[in-house]
């Protein structure tokens, strides 16, 4: 391009792009909360249904963590993955992404610490029932 | 009017901000043009040396003297050369890259020291092509880095001050070179990167490709464009067959610099790899 349609195009969008910014911080601010799960719920209940499509937090706020599966159960995270995005699609959200589920799966566990120590049990071969036991 | 840029195989990736994965398009831009184009050297001469150490030659980057002597005495750059089992060479950054960077300041000639004592040597060595891996921040290496290559390619990455980094480089350094050559220099290409999220109104990927599609069309790449009618069919219909823009973030991607790869010798069926030899085709034809 020609260089001093270059300098006119950058001061052309120079006003735009600061606005721009400006919006962004506001929605990195949003994005921050919606990881937290009260602040998620109290939106899906009160927001304009278009805001609440896409994931609900974006890549940047994600952790990327290793964990230690046995062989045969890492194979289940991926079979889990394409579950929950056709179930997506069919109501109608195309825009899955896995850190979604990943996400889900580890709140899901936290709110069942039991079932989780029943796992584990019965991985060892060992009395699942036994968490009835506990204090 | 198609640029005529200075046709000398030498391309800068540059950005005033750190973060928007400038190691991440060149080392891979610099695996794709030796795989598809000819011999290509992947120059890192940013001091933080995240591309050399990503490439796993954080020995070398630790090493101390050569780079000095390349530049301040009469070293040949070959002696810097580490070659790959990729094809392509690296020269790595280096620890001593700030001092470097002060004792220029002091230089005859200070703008053009890399390209006299490294990328034209390296040029007479039979490199059809120079990738330059630029730093972060302004600086006399910086300055030099965009002068030698006088061909840029900019990444920029959805959220916060993604677009204004883009403007700071454009107005205080790529703009300054441009007009001093008449338009010999040129800007290749304006890349997203790190593209993670759906394109639905209101999100950080939607806003970044709504404004790089709305301001600087003739800069993007084939596959981040996305027309006025292409947006209304995907708020209307849905994305239907039109492609997700690149470059997006994938597994892939991150992990082959974890094992120490350009992403298509880590895993050649990562759905990115067509985006970085679209990339190099456009600096085979360009730059």
């Amino acid at each position: 391009m020609d260089s001093s349609n270059l300098r006119n195009q950058l001061d052309q969008v120079k006003e735009g792009a600061s606005e721009q910014d400006e919006a962004d911080e506001d929605l990195g601010n949003e994005t921050e909360t919606t990881t937290d799960e009260s602040a998620t719920d109290s939106k899906t209940e009160t927001a304009d249904p278009s805001e609440t499509t896409g994931p609900a937090f974006a890549a940047q706020t994600s952790k990327k963590l290793s964990i230690y599966p046995n062989e045969e159960t890492a194979r289940l995270i991926k079979v889990l993955c394409n579950s929950v995005e056709n179930n997506l699609i069919a109501l109608g959200h195309d825009d899955f992404e896995v850190r979604e589920a990943h996400d889900a799966m580890v709140r899901f566990a936290h709110e069942h610490p039991q079932k989780v120590t029943e796992l584990v049990l019965e991985a060892r071969d060992l009395d699942p029932d036994a968490v009835d036991d506990l204090p | 009017m198609e640029p005529q840029t200075s046709q000398n195989g030498v391309v800068a990736v540059c950005i005033l901000k750190g973060g928007m994965g400038k190691s991440t398009i060149a080392i891979n831009l610099a695996h794709r043009l030796q795989k598809n184009h000819g011999k290509t050297v992947y120059v890192d001469v940013d001091k933080n040396g995240h591309g050399t150490e990503f490439l796993g030659f954080g020995e070398a980057y630790n090493k101390n003297g050569q780079l000095e002597n390349v530049i301040f005495r009469d070293t040949h750059p070959s002696e810097l050369l580490i070659e790959t089992e990729w094809g392509f060479s690296v020269v790595p950054s280096s620890t001593e890259m700030s001092t470097i960077n002060d004792r220029m300041k002091n230089q005859m000639n200070a703008d053009v020291i890399l390209k006299n004592e490294i990328v034209d040597p390296l040029r007479g060595e039979g490199y059809e092509y120079v990738v330059l891996d630029t730093p972060g921040d302004p600086s006399k290496v910086a300055d030099n880095a965009l002068v030698a290559a006088q061909s840029f390619i900019v990444p920029v990455i959805p959220g916060q001050g993604s677009i204004s980094g883009l403007e700071r480089i454009m107005e205080s350094q790529l703009l300054p070179i441009i007009e001093a050559t008449d338009g010999a220099a040129d800007i290749l290409a304006i890349t997203p990167n790190m593209l993670s999220e759906s394109i639905r109104p209101r999100k950080p990927d939607r806003r970044l490709l709504e404004d790089l599609n709305e301001n600087w069309v003739d800069y993007l790449p084939q596959y981040a464009r996305i027309t006025d009618e292409q947006w209304e069919q995907i708020d209307d219909q849905g994305r239907g067959d039109i492609p997700l823009p690149g470059i997006r973030e994938r597994d892939a991607l991150s992990d082959s610099f974890t094992e120490n790869k350009p992403v298509a010798e880590y895993d050649s069926s990562c759905d990115q790899i067509k985006h970085f030899d679209t990339l190099a085709g456009i600096v085979a034809e360009r730059a």
